[in-house]
């Protein structure tokens, strides 16, 4: 949903920022449709579940990479620029160790251990620098708060899923948390694509272009 | 994450501790973002405040500059109208078609009353030019137009006025000089006019980036409270016309009382890069 209403929104002066939130949500998209093309028509969970992987390692790197464009202190955004590196090893050995190539949540763990404090130090940002426009009228706040809740929200959920996806009760009450919080996030991702769309537009509206050939202007000219 | 791998008996108690743990982040969650929410709109409140009293500030800054600017050429009007004019009106009566008639006596006592009114209203020229450029500030500087300033006060023998500077080797720009003499004389104007003081002493001087003048004196005078106060409200020209000088030279002015109660002082804060 957020990149059909990227695609639909989102057609110029697009930020630097902006943009890699958009491959994000370009890559939410092919992955929900490998879920349905591996898990439902072709029954291939193993590939499916790789393709998780992979869709993990891109949303964690282009996420941190869009805090890190947005973050103002140097030390932090060049930390955030190269956190995908030791997320991808960590990953690999998750990968390599977890038994019969079984998928074990713990890059999700990290992931919603990291993003919440990336986006609080965000917060922290925004109310010490951004002192002239309310913080809700930048995109990169809702972003910030779609993340925060499914981080949160599901943190514990990554962290006990081992034990809840046992039981059949269980396993319902998981899909029954993911899929609210997974909704409530695309729902502000798509908050965020409204607002950047309006943003960009005040942008353009506000710089008037001024074409009056100075160089060859004669008023008087008879 | 060594419990993660624990019995899955007790997997009904990981779902409520899970379901507490997920409920109390969310909340945790929900509370940051309404905290940022709203401490961040006090902020811009606040900002916003303080931006539009600074507004109102500077517009009542500008329209004293400008009503200044106003009283100021109306005065240089009367001046040349109503005593550079009438003399030389007299001057060209003294010089009429007539004179030719005259005796020769008479002639030259007409040129030279007519010559004394000419130089009379080359004298009030040059009052009305010196009021607006005083010519020892021009050629001397600012040491010199103040002792100039403070010799002429202290010859009418009601005030004690006395002028030190201990570091001016190096003058200010020429407007510059201007604007702190400026100030130096609505203040003295001040002090004589309201403060009833005995004497004005005024002291100068200067560390690596700024410049310094003080003036002392023992009349009534004003602290940095009322001074702030006086130039909010929209009556009276003197003090607005003082700090929007300050403005311009991007300096600081405060005025204090002695710590013995005895004296007031007045310090001028300029900024070095406002030199030659």
């Amino acid at each position: 949903m957020p990149f059909i209403f990227g695609l639909f929104f989102l057609k110029k002066g697009v930020t630097k920022d902006l943009r890699a939130f958009f491959a994000y949500t370009l890559i939410l998209f092919i992955s929900v449709l490998a879920v349905i093309t591996f898990r439902y028509f072709l029954k291939n969970y193993n590939t499916y579940l790789i393709f998780y992987r992979f869709f993990i390692f891109g949303e964690f790197t282009l996420i941190s990479l869009f805090f890190s464009i947005n973050i103002m202190n140097e030390k932090i955004k060049r930390v955030l620029k190269y956190l995908f590196i030791p997320f991808l090893f960590f990953s690999l050995y998750d990968y390599i160790t977890s038994y019969n190539s079984k998928f074990t949540y713990y890059p999700l763990v990290l992931e919603c251990l990291i993003f919440p404090l990336i986006i609080i130090y965000f917060f922290y940002e925004k109310i010490k620098y951004s002192t002239k426009f309310p913080i809700y009228l930048s995109p990169g706040f809702w972003i910030a708060v779609g993340f925060l809740i499914f981080s949160t929200g599901n943190f514990f959920l990554f962290l006990f899923s081992n034990l809840l996806l046992q039981d059949l009760d269980n396993k319902k009450l998981y899909n029954i948390i993911y899929g609210f919080f997974t909704i409530l996030k695309n729902l502000l991702l798509i908050t965020a694509v409204v607002v950047a769309k309006n943003s960009i537009k005040n942008e353009e509206e506000s710089n008037i272009n001024v074409n009056l050939e100075l160089e060859t202007f004669t008023p008087f000219k008879n | 994450m060594i419990f993660l791998q624990a019995n899955s008996n007790n997997s009904s108690d990981f779902t409520y501790i899970m379901l507490f743990g997920t409920l109390a982040m969310v909340s945790l969650t929900l509370g940051i973002v309404f905290f940022v929410i709203l401490h961040q709109r006090k902020v811009i409140k606040f900002n916003n405040h303080l931006k539009k009293l600074e507004d109102e500030k500077q517009q009542i800054l500008l329209n004293a500059s400008i009503k200044f600017q106003e009283e100021e050429r109306n005065r240089i009007a009367a001046d040349l109208h109503d005593d550079v004019g009438p003399l030389l009106a007299t001057a060209r009566l003294y010089l009429n078609e007539n004179m030719i008639n005259q005796e020769p006596a008479a002639q030259l006592q007409s040129i030279f009353s007519a010559k004394q009114i000419i130089d009379d209203a080359i004298q009030l020229i040059r009052n009305i030019s010196h009021s607006m450029m005083p010519p020892t500030l021009k050629n001397f500087g600012l040491e010199s137009a103040m002792s100039d300033l403070f010799q002429k006060i202290n010859g009418s023998g009601t005030l004690n006025a006395s002028v030190r500077f201990h570091d001016y080797r190096t003058r200010l720009k020429l407007e510059h000089e201007l604007l702190i003499f400026r100030i130096m004389q609505e203040l003295v104007n001040n002090i004589i006019k309201h403060s009833n003081a005995g004497f004005i002493h005024v002291t100068q001087n200067a560390n690596a980036t700024h410049s310094y003048l003080r003036l002392h004196h023992d009349g009534h005078g004003i602290v940095q409270t009322e001074f702030d106060r006086l130039n909010h409200v929209s009556t009276g020209l003197g003090l607005k016309n003082i700090a929007s000088r300050i403005k311009v030279l991007n300096g600081r002015i405060f005025f204090e009382i002695d710590p013995s109660h005895t004296y007031y002082k007045v310090t001028l804060e300029i900024p070095k890069d406002a030199a030659y």
